[in-house]
């Protein structure tokens, strides 16, 4: 870190995220303002200039010899994670790995990898991996009267409700083809939410061309099971995490199963009767750790 | 024969009681289980004092139905098999599923014991299911967004996660 320390350093900043101080230095401050757009949603500016992670991004260019250019350089503190020429590839390494990284490190929120809608005053949670079409899913419940919550994230409180992530929604068109088109909530003709909601449906699902969507409910011990498969900290913080989860889908209906087109099944969910309008009555979790947690 | 007591871990474990089943976490080898009442029953009664058919009586009386001694041994296996009994059971135990769901016969759908596992995932592959940068790969569309799989400039034959 030294070594690093002693480089010339043009600007930088330092920020918290779901509470998670984070500092970014770059070599050229016109990089800066491009690195602030990366930010996670909600980002405060730091009270305190230490943080518990430093990236630094050595910004590379054209050099006064003809035909050689200097790399990019990124850093997460003293490990390298990125040797580019491409500025833009180091800008998207550095946001991938802030969002994982304030992600998993969260004080008081429990990511989970899913995509989530509001409606009725329920959030809909809808985890899976990338290419499940679960941003596809999430855009046809926008588009269909669901309030915009995240495509990516389930910030789940210490209640087991839902926080919403406003990263704008990206849908790849294929696995192979062509770039990922990104929507605002307003250009789906939708809104997005700003109010943390419970969670009324957990839905496990994925796509398969012409399948009728006739989801099945799932045990609460196997419902935590499925999410646990998609949240950050799991290994981190197992403890808290099913803590967290347990709260969850005991207040939730969970279900899973394959569906069709998106905007079928977003008609479905939000035009039949799976959502739950009245909570059950939260269960008792009983803890025992041994030697861990 | 039957003098066995076998013991449940307790080291290394995360649990949480959900009433009907019960979710366990294992620190070392980050797995995740969830025992149905049944299996949950026969963890519990693994207290390294309890024979098996004393086993099969108690969680009987717990559950409220007759507990065939193939249930706890099922039971046992497939404890066994998730890291979760601190003393190995018998090769006598070791009879095939199969055998011991036909011993439990029309009683089988009520008192089977099920335990459910899932590896816990780490942050980036929870995050996206996707191979982070510089991590091997084999097609397109497995890495992490915006990197694609090309081959490996140091490694001929090989591909990685890499620039767009």
């Amino acid at each position: 870190m030294e070594k690093l320390d002693r480089l010339g350093w043009a600007a930088g900043l330092a920020f918290t995220a779901y509470g998670v101080s984070v500092g970014v230095r770059v070599s050229d401050s016109s990089v800066l303002e491009r690195v602030r757009a990366l930010l996670p949603p909600g980002w405060k500016p730091a009270r305190k200039p230490t943080v518990r992670r430093l990236y630094s991004l050595i910004v590379g260019g054209p050099t006064a010899r003809p035909g050689v250019r200097r790399v990019n350089l990124l850093y997460s503190d003293v490990a390298r994670l990125l040797r580019t020429h491409d500025l833009e590839e180091a800008l998207a390494q550095l946001e991938l790995d802030l969002e994982l990284y304030i992600a998993d490190r969260a004080s008081r929120r429990t990511f989970v990898h899913a995509g989530v809608v509001g409606w009725n005053g329920q959030a809909i949670v809808i985890p899976g991996d990338s290419f499940s079409g679960k941003s596809s899913l999430v855009k046809a419940l926008v588009k269909a009267g669901a309030t915009y919550y995240s495509d990516e994230f389930a910030v789940l409180d210490e209640r087991g409700r839902v926080h919403p992530y406003p990263i704008p929604l990206t849908i790849r068109p294929a696995r192979d083809g062509g770039p990922p088109m990104k929507y605002r909530a307003e250009e789906l003709g939708g809104v997005a939410g700003v109010c943390p909601l419970p969670v009324g449906l957990v839905l496990i699902t994925c796509y398969v061309s012409g399948t009728r969507f006739r989801p099945r409910p799932l045990s609460v011990g196997r419902a935590v099971l499925e999410l646990l498969a998609h949240t950050l900290p799991a290994r981190r913080r197992p403890g808290r995490v099913l803590d967290a989860l347990s709260r969850v889908v005991s207040q939730a209906l969970v279900l899973r199963g394959t569906r069709g087109e998106a905007e079928e099944t977003a008609r479905r969910i939000l035009g039949g009767d799976l959502l739950r309008r009245e909570h059950s009555a939260p269960l008792s979790v009983k803890v025992s750790v041994g030697q861990g947690g | 024969m039957e003098s066995m007591e076998p013991r449940a871990r307790t080291s290394r474990l995360v649990t949480r009681d959900l009433g009907d089943e019960l979710l366990v976490y294992d620190l070392e080898r980050h797995k995740a289980y969830c025992l149905n009442q049944v299996a949950m029953q026969v963890f519990r009664h693994c207290d390294g004092e309890t024979t098996i058919p004393d086993m099969a009586l108690r969680i009987g009386n717990a559950l409220g139905v007759p507990v065939d001694e193939q249930a706890v041994r099922l039971g046992l296996v497939r404890l066994e098999k998730a890291h979760l009994l601190d003393n190995p059971v018998t090769q006598d135990l070791h009879t095939s599923r199969r055998e011991m769901l036909r011993t439990l016969g029309r009683a089988a759908a009520v008192v089977v014991p099920l335990v459910t596992a899932i590896t816990v995932p780490t942050s980036a592959q929870a995050a996206s299911g996707c191979i982070p940068f510089g991590s091997p790969c084999t097609g397109p569309g497995q890495c992490c967004r915006p990197f694609s799989c090309n081959n490996s400039i140091g490694n001929p034959g090989m591909k990685t996660c890499g620039g767009t």
